[in-house]
């Protein structure tokens, strides 16, 4: 009895032990879902202040540590109503309730506060961490093609094989006409002017585009294009220490060398240059002292003509040389497949009172051609401190370093079809270029420094090498003042240096051959037969400064306000310099600059001329700018939102009066909560929203100017400074201003199946600036770098964007439809001055860039082509219509052009495009591809001008399709081939080449891209607690179908070579 | 603590306030500038591509120094071709249409009036040296582009009156957006020879840069002005103020007539370096220009000039004098002009005795030694200076307005013609081709203008 008694009181002793260690020790719980009992992993536990605790693992467990008894905690996760209790006891059930009524609670960034997107007005686009990490390429902007509605990519001055990328961004169309029309893109909360190639993608979290009034008016002067804020991960909850490693690798295939128009067989090249060789095409050029060269079929010719025992031998190397194609020798010598390798490691956590995050990553690509290749190494950490519980401090330092190489330089490369890069003898194969071929090697027997131009021996006898290194370093505070309001200081510096060494060998043709022109008769030459050097260098370095007052309350039980007002400046400056270095040796790391500049020097092959002076320009340019903003928001009963904001933007735009530089702009919004009324509950309507803003955002234009400006160079062969005038001056300058309108709904039917948000705008842009053409009699011609801006112009914007997202089935199968359709038009409304005339008309029909003509009632976009009124029967001539009569005088016609005879009805950029994208998921494996179309929109093809094919060789594949025979005229468009008379009647070519016979329909489907996915099982040998995923990915993959009939890619309709497809293969581990 | 916080960025906040101003005021661009200073109106003037490399072509195209055969003929561009057979409706196509005879010249003038204007608001810097030489040049410059433009798209002066005739638009302020109407020829002139009186004042006597204009460069465009109105007398007062300031020559005989180009740019000889639009696909072209074979007769064996000016070309003969060394056409001043315009002005006014040292120094240097001329009548001499002139003043654009003054006010009739595929093409005495039409792209941006006849 005794015992038992004991051991009852002892074991009673030990619960009670027990229970006091718990008072003061730790407590165990779990979080559940309360319908499913499912665990409801990573959800997030916090105390009372909102300091991070705990979160929940795989069995929906947590710990609490060093807790008191009775401690209030918050728990919450993403899809679940937050909940607030008292922990009392251990091994506490917490049910969460899941909340699908809610919009994945999305927290858009507008760069100046993260506010929930169901309490906002406005509109935005939302590109979420997975759908990012979709596709692999190494910068963010080509992320977000085909997947963001609203965003438009303008590809058409892109030529990929130039080196030109050309793309330009646009944000729900173009509200302007000769100012920028490009986004403003923001990193984290600042403006970001930087390359966006130097952002890894891998360290940014989500992408939100602003797109109307009351989204980007917070960013006032620079928001009326749209805003772009891309936000970088960071540690913020996510608990305990996570370890993330990405990485993957690409190929990119060849690009076609046969998709390329500006080429002619050389049988048919070959003929073209016997007939133009029989009518004494060449004669003017052949007795020239200048020698400019002449092909190797015109020398073979010239040959036969002088001495004609030669022609058997002759037309047997001609035909010879009918057969061969420079394209082989390109893809065989001079491309290769690209291969591209990416590598990312980030470990993040927030531990109490801190979040953190780190990250390393490495790029590596060799390009398609076979001389270049870059890399880039980024390293990021971002750490929010929690001192106090009401002080809070930021600190981010971002770095990249970026390298960029290149081998060789290749030019002129396709000057005849029928180059041989390989010669028969093994050795490369020399191409004539510059100078007639046989004048230079007698020179350089003389000189004895060879003057022949062989590609395939210049690789690695020139090397660029460009190196830049970018840091950024933002740091803030942020203190709770009273009860909601809180005051933010932030402070971002941010530091770039490029520079791009470029090396020319003593032995490249480009040293060579200004060695050989400036030999002179004693067999020295005035130029040093060593290597160039050129330093192109240029510094950035900005800050921003932001201070700013926050306040978050609920008044009462219906009432939430969000109010923020600040004030931020910016200062960037940025530096360039050029130099350049003569007689540079490598080894020694001399160089001579000290050459005689002035004496004009005989030259090969006649003439005389000064020396090149090494090249030596500095330039600096320093933007300033100061604003005031302030914006609310107004929430009652979780049901009506109001928002407003405004905006005072000043610059130092140059020679503008002070009371100019500055602009204040402003919007208005409210969205109302349809699904929250009586009258909209449904059962299967989960949520309903309204949406109406209206505001001003304004537009910069750097080039404008109240008072005269000139611009100072130096002469070098005067030595004198001199000045141009760029600018007379306009007193009654102001800034542009637009006008946003829009509706939006936002809706969720069916628990969540069918999602999406359609929005439609109108935007109405005034005070435009416009290039104004004065009489040449005043003596200020509008060319070149010189403006005459006027703010003369107005302009309408509307369209459509809707989106869409469909789940039919969502079962252990899981398929899901996201469908973006965009719609978007404009029109010019106001446009004061007289259309151009005749021969300024002439350079700008056809062109294919919007605002070469601007009329009004028609789209800035709006292709301007002649109308087409077929070929002569007789003659294969190009016919018009010269005072209602067929005519064949293209002087007369082109006199009296003017804007009104252009076909103007079709426009260069998509009217109507969207994408579609299908996701599959069942059990661990994810499969998803992304259709893409586009509609509404025409092109010029590239085609034949006889002219530039005679004088410079600039070969068009139209060219066989021509006129040859009477009777052709039915069944094509292409003129019959010049006679030499006709080429310099520029006319005749431009008749047809700007007329509506090149004009192609755009539209066409395109296969974006193709992702499959595994992840693998969670106990797999890697480890408990790891998740790893493989996926192989393959973009850029082909046109499904197109409206033109010449195989051209609509959306790069001026590219010579499309990108290959690219795939790609790629694992994720997280840990 | 916190209330200590806030009062601190309040105060930065202030601070901010505070300064905004002068922090807007840097330049954007440092190389941009307002012009406002001496320096900066000079570099205004130094800009060579507006002042000194764009003078008429057109003029020269239609002139009978040279020749075409049909064959180079075919190749030349459009333009070219018209202006060669003397169309009726000539198109100015340049490469860029903005840019031609009219728009480039007009383009010197309001860079003129801009520096004037700038300068005329300095008004307390002008004793300074600077302040009157920038006076100066703008002064000419100005009346440089309008006397171009004069000779280009006007009809030739009329010593007797010219009541009623146009003349051109002169804008004497830096405004782009006035509509200016045509003057009266009168007044044309008028103004031409009142800029380039002025500008003398404030010249300085040579120039060490040759690109920028000087008092001497004034007087060989004035006695060249006043042979065109036939103020004889005028025109000998200017040419021998000329050359009291300099009175050099180079001596042919100590250039060598195997060069590519015997004459060295800026050499001893120029006063002002401007040169011709360079049109590589133009009739002037290398390839295509033969010189007349009447001109080239006229070069006997003992002219130096005839192996310095010119090469042989097939069976022809092609241009290699250029005073700019180089394949581009000289169209500034020199002075062999002002010795020749000094000469003509002497003999027209019946002062032959005055010419008689500096002829044989003339002489001297252009023939070979020892090569002698009889001095007979007037009109001997007359007639043989204007052979001088002729051979002397080939391919500087001279020969235009020479043919224009010496039809209209000398009654010279002077024919030219041109063989096209065997047909022979005439250019009467004072047709009205001789003046061009002002480009189409001007006259649809000003209505004001009256285009002329054809």
């Amino acid at each position: 009895m005794k015992n038992v008694l004991s051991g009852i009181l002892f074991l009673l002793c030990l619960c009670c032990q027990r229970n006091n260690v718990l008072a003061q020790q730790r407590y165990m719980a779990r979080v559940v879902d309360s319908q499913t009992r499912f665990a409801i992993i990573g959800a997030t536990v916090r105390d009372s202040m909102g300091a991070f605790l705990s979160a929940s693992n795989e069995q929906g467990e947590f710990m609490l540590q060093e807790m008191t008894k009775g401690q209030i905690v918050k728990i919450s996760a993403m899809g679940y109503q937050e909940q607030q209790s008292r922990i009392t006891t251990s091994d506490t059930l917490f049910l969460l309730i899941p909340d699908s009524h809610i919009l994945e609670a999305v927290e858009v960034s507008t760069g100046y506060q993260k506010i929930s997107k169901e309490r906002s007005a406005g509109s935005f686009s939302y590109i979420d961490q997975s759908l990012i990490e979709r596709s692999v390429s190494a910068d963010i902007i080509s992320r977000l093609e085909d997947v963001t509605p609203g965003l438009q990519f303008d590809k058409r001055s892109s030529n990929p094989s130039n080196g030109n990328s050309g793309t330009s961004l646009r944000v729900r169309g173009i509200n302007t006409i000769n100012s920028s029309s490009s986004p403003l893109i923001v990193l984290d909360n600042f403006p970001y002017e930087g390359d966006i190639e130097s952002i890894n993608p891998n360290d940014i979290k989500s992408v939100t585009v602003l797109r109307d009034a009351s989204a980007a008016s917070i960013w006032g002067a620079r928001a009326a294009n749209g805003v772009i804020v891309i936000t970088t991960k960071s540690g913020a909850a996510s608990g305990d220490m996570k370890i993330n490693y990405s990485g993957s690798t690409e190929w990119t295939e060849r690009p076609d060398q046969y998709y390329s128009r500006d080429f002619i067989s050389s049988a048919d090249y070959i003929e073209l240059e016997r007939w133009l060789f029989g009518q004494g095409y060449f004669d003017a050029q052949e007795n020239s002292s200048a020698q400019p060269v002449l092909s190797p079929a015109v020398e073979l010719l010239i040959k036969m003509r002088d001495n004609s025992s030669l022609e058997q031998q002759v037309d047997d190397e001609l035909k010879r040389m009918s057969g061969l194609d420079v394209r082989r020798g390109i893809d065989r010598y001079l491309t290769r497949t690209g291969s591209a390798q990416q590598h990312h490691v980030s470990i993040s956590g927030s531990p109490a009172r801190a979040d953190y995050y780190v990250s390393v990553g490495y790029n590596n690509d060799l390009n398609n051609q076979v001389s270049q290749s870059s890399g880039r190494f980024t390293l990021t950490t971002r750490n929010t401190f929690h001192v106090l519980p009401w002080l809070r401090l930021k600190s981010d330092i971002n770095w990249m370093r970026g390298e960029e190489k290149d081998k060789g330089l290749f030019s002129g490369i396709s000057s005849y079809p029928y180059n041989e890069l390989m010669g028969q003898d093994g050795r490369a194969g020399s191409i004539y270029t510059g100078y007639r071929q046989n004048f230079k090697e007698e020179s350089m027997a003389q000189s004895g420094v060879d003057w022949l131009y062989r590609p395939l021996e210049e690789m690695d006898r020139y090397s660029s090498n460009g190196v830049t290194n970018r840091l950024i370093l933002n740091s803030g505070l942020e203190v709770d003042i009273l009860d909601g309001l809180s005051l933010q200081g932030m402070y971002r510096y941010q530091t770039r240096r490029g520079e791009t060494t470029m090396e020319y060998f003593s032995d490249s043709y480009y040293v060579r051959n200004l060695v050989n022109r400036y030999m002179q008769s004693d067999g020295v030459s005035k130029f040093p037969d060593n290597g160039i050097l050129r330093l192109d260098g240029t510094d950035e370095k900005g800050y921003d400064i932001r201070a700013q007052l926050n306040y978050r309350k609920s008044v009462g039980e219906l009432l939430d306000v969000d109010a923020l007002a600040g004030y931020e400046r910016r200062e960037l400056i940025q530096e360039g310099s050029i130099a350049q270095y003569f007689d540079y040796d490598r080894n020694l790391l001399t160089n001579n600059n000290q050459l005689d500049y002035v004496t004009r020097f005989p030259v090969k092959p006649s003439g005389t001329a000064r020396l090149p002076t090494p090249l030596a320009s500095l330039t600096r340019l320093i933007d300033r700018n100061v604003s005031y903003y302030g914006n609310i928001g107004l929430s009652f009963s979780s049901r009506y939102t109001l928002t407003g904001s405004l905006r005072w933007d000043a610059s130092n735009l140059f020679g503008v009066k002070a009371n100019q530089k500055g602009t204040p702009l402003w919007s208005v919004g409210t969205a109302v909560f349809l699904s929250s009324m009586k009258a909209f509950q449904r059962p299967w309507l989960d949520m309903l929203k309204l949406r109406l803003t209206y505001g001003y955002n304004g537009n910069v234009n750097t080039g404008a100017s109240a008072v005269m400006t000139a611009y100072y160079s130096t002469n070098y062969s005067t030595g004198l400074r001199y000045a141009e005038i760029r600018n007379p001056g306009n007193p009654q300058l102001r800034w542009e201003r637009v006008g946003v309108w829009n509706l939006g709904v936002d809706f969720s039917l069916f628990d969540n199946r069918l999602q999406g948000s359609v929005d439609v705008y109108r935007k109405r842009a005034t005070d435009l600036l416009g290039q104004l053409e004065t009489d040449p009699t005043n003596g200020f011609v509008v060319i070149d770098q010189k403006k005459n801006l006027v703010n003369y112009g107005a302009m309408d914007t509307r369209g459509l964007d809707l989106q869409l997202s469909i789940t039919p089935l969502r079962r252990s199968f899981e398929w899901r439809i996201d469908k973006i359709i965009g719609s978007t038009g404009n029109k010019v409304t106001r446009y004061e001055f007289d259309a151009l005339s005749g021969e300024t008309l002439r350079t700008r029909v056809g062109n294919a860039y919007s605002g070469a003509i601007v009329k009004e009632g028609v789209s800035l976009d709006a292709l301007y082509t002649l109308p087409w009124h077929g070929l002569d029967e007789a003659t294969g001539n190009p016919l018009v219509m010269l005072n209602e009569q067929k005519s064949q005088d293209y002087t007369a016609y082109i006199a009296q052009l003017s804007v009104e005879q252009l076909q103007h009805q079709k426009i260069q950029v998509p009217r109507y495009y969207g994408s579609l994208r299908n996701t599959f998921s069942w059990k661990n494996f994810n499969a998803s591809f992304n259709i893409v179309w586009k509609a509404g929109y025409y092109f010029m093809r590239s085609t034949v001008n006889y002219n530039t094919l005679y004088s410079m060789n600039k070969m068009n594949k139209d060219y066989e399709n021509r006129w040859q025979r009477p009777g052709d005229e039915e069944r094509t468009d292409v003129p019959s081939r010049a006679l030499i008379t006709q080429t310099n009647l520029g006319g005749r070519d431009f008749v047809y080449a700007s007329s509506a016979a090149v004009m192609e329909n755009g539209a066409h489907i395109r296969l974006r891209d193709v992702r499959l996915a595994y992840q693998l099982p969670q106990n797999h040998s890697f480890g408990k607690g790891v998740r790893a995923t493989v996926f192989i990915y393959g973009n850029n993959l082909g046109i499904l179908w197109r409206a033109n009939k010449h195989g051209i890619d609509p959306d790069l309709s001026q590219a010579t070579l499309l990108p290959g497809r690219s795939w790609s293969a790629g694992l994720r581990i997280d840990y | 603590m916190k209330a200590r916080i806030l009062k601190y960025a309040m105060c930065l906040v202030g601070l901010s306030f505070g300064c905004s101003e002068q922090w807007l005021d840097v330049k954007k661009d440092q190389k941009l500038i307002v012009p406002s200073t001496i320096e900066d109106f000079q570099a205004l003037l130094d800009n060579t591509t507006i002042f000194n490399m764009s003078d008429g072509y057109l003029g020269e195209v239609s002139s009978d120094d040279y020749f075409c055969q049909d064959d180079q003929l075919e190749s030349a561009t459009e333009s070219q071709r018209r202006g060669y057979v003397w169309d009726k409706e000539l198109v100015e196509t340049y490469s860029n249409t903005n840019f031609n005879d009219w728009a480039n010249n007009y383009q010197k003038i309001f860079y003129a009036n801009v520096v004037l204007e700038g300068l005329n608001k300095m008004e307390a810097k002008k004793d300074v040296a600077a302040w009157r030489s920038c006076y100066g040049q703008a002064l000419f410059w100005r009346s440089w582009g309008m006397f171009q433009l004069s000779q280009l798209f006007c009809i030739p002066y009329a010593p007797s009156g010219n009541s009623g005739v146009l003349g051109l638009p002169l804008p004497l302020e830096a405004d782009i957006n006035m509509l200016h109407e045509r003057m009266g020829l009168d007044e044309t002139y008028h103004q031409i020879k009142d800029d380039l009186t002025s500008s003398i004042d404030f010249l300085p006597p040579t120039s060490n840069v040759k690109t920028r204009p000087s008092a001497l460069a004034s007087f060989i465009l004035l006695s060249r002005l006043c042979l065109i109105t036939s103020e004889y007398a005028q025109a000998l007062i200017y040419a021998e103020s000329g050359l009291n300031i300099n009175d050099r020559l180079l001596n042919y005989a100590d250039l060598s007539s195997d060069e590519a180009y015997p004459f060295v740019t800026e050499n001893l000889e120029v006063v002002l370096h401007t040169t011709m639009s360079y049109l590589p696909n133009g009739v002037l072209a290398e390839g295509r220009l033969r010189v007349d074979t009447v001109l080239y007769k006229m070069y006997n064996e003992a002219d130096l000039r005839k192996d310095r000016f010119f090469k042989q070309i097939d069976d022809y003969h092609t241009f290699k004098g250029m005073y700019t060394g180089t394949l581009q056409f000289f169209a500034g001043l020199g002075m062999d002009e002002l010795y020749l315009n000094f000469f003509e002005a002497a003999l027209r006014v019946g002062k032959r005795d005055i010419i008689k040292k500096s002829l044989d120094y003339w002489l001297s240097s252009r023939y070979v030694e020892g090569y002698d001329l009889i001095w007979d009548n007037d009109g001997d001499i007359l007639d043989f200076i204007m052979k001088e002139r002729r051979k002397q003043l080939v391919f500087r654009g001279i020969r235009w307005f020479d043919i224009r003054r010496l039809n209209q006010n000398e009654g010279s009739e002077i024919i030219l013609q041109r063989k096209i595929k065997g047909d022979l093409i005439t250019l009467a005495a004072n047709d009205p081709r001789y003046v061009f039409q002002i480009p189409t792209n001007v006259l649809s941006l000003n209505a004001k203008l009256i285009q002329n006849e054809r």
